[in-house]
């Protein structure tokens, strides 16, 4: 007796599902995905121990108060004004370096908002100074 | 005389869609970055002149308003956090500390953490902030 020859199936992957799949795993990381869309201010911390000698006339004070005034070299004045002093100043003398002194009780917020307006009159030499020092 | 139209199936072509689906998944794959810490609570001031914040060696440190100092999820005090930034200078000399801290923090917590980064010799520092709209 002779047994039927097996039929030979042509050997195939189903491709039906792939789409399905793919869309899984594609919903799953649309919605895991946070784009880097951080933003901020950069600033540079001063090296160690590192004196940096600089011509007193070129300072500029920016105390920033407890409450959050501003003041320029002792003179009180608003943001806005804040931006509009730095670019004169630094029109008059551009090697200007911008100081900001903050009260140790103050707000983050003041001193960040003191170096933003720095940013905004593109200001490019500013430094933190230490708020213990009298 | 009457025309016969013949009546052609309306198909969409899926063959593509697969396709379609894994470069939109890879897309997907390569530009999603896992959120690694989930930090703390904070709200981070608004600023105008932002800046995008790079992407790669980047850390980051939290700040929260009642003086809680976060660091790959786990709370640091203070004197410790020149330690642990050494350490990770070593590991990376190209290290870029974003520090998001709430708006309210008194700045003399920010200031010991700067002083901080500044013994740690890493001295690339980004503030974290939200862009000003309007």
């Amino acid at each position: 007796m002779k047994l039927h020859e097996k039929k030979i199936k042509g050997a195939e992957i189903p491709t039906a599902s792939m789409a399905d799949i793919a869309f899984l795993l594609l919903i799953f990381f649309m919605v895991t995905t946070v784009f880097a869309n951080e933003v901020g201010l950069q600033i540079m911390l001063p090296e160690k121990g590192e004196e940096v000698k600089v011509k007193s006339e070129n300072i500029q004070r920016i105390y920033v108060e407890e409450k959050g005034e501003l003041r320029l070299n002792g003179e009180p004045v608003s943001q806005d004004q804040l931006v509009d002093e730095v670019k004169k100043i630094l029109a008059e003398n551009k090697d200007a370096i911008f100081s900001i002194k903050t009260h140790p009780r103050a707000q983050y917020e003041y001193m960040v908002n003191a170096l933003d307006k720095l940013r905004l009159a593109n200001a490019e030499r500013y430094s933190l100074a230490p708020s213990s020092e009298e | 005389m009457k025309l016969i139209r013949e009546k052609v199936q309306a198909t969409i072509p899926t063959a593509s869609m697969a396709d379609i689906a894994f470069l939109l998944l890879i897309f997907f794959m390569v530009t999603t970055t896992f959120r690694a810490e989930t930090g703390l609570q904070v709200i981070i001031p608004q600023v105008e002149a932002a800046e995008k914040m790079p992407a790669r060696n980047l850390t980051h440190i939290w700040i929260s308003k009642n003086g809680l100092v976060s660091i790959d999820d786990a709370l640091v005090s203070t004197e410790r956090i020149s330690d642990i930034m050494a350490r990770k200078r070593q590991i990376n000399p190209d290290i870029i500390v974003s520090v998001k801290a709430d708006k309210s923090t008194g700045y003399k917590l920010i200031e010991d953490v700067l002083n901080e980064f500044v013994d740690a010799s890493v001295l690339r520092i980004h503030l974290a902030a939200r862009k000003k709209r309007g």
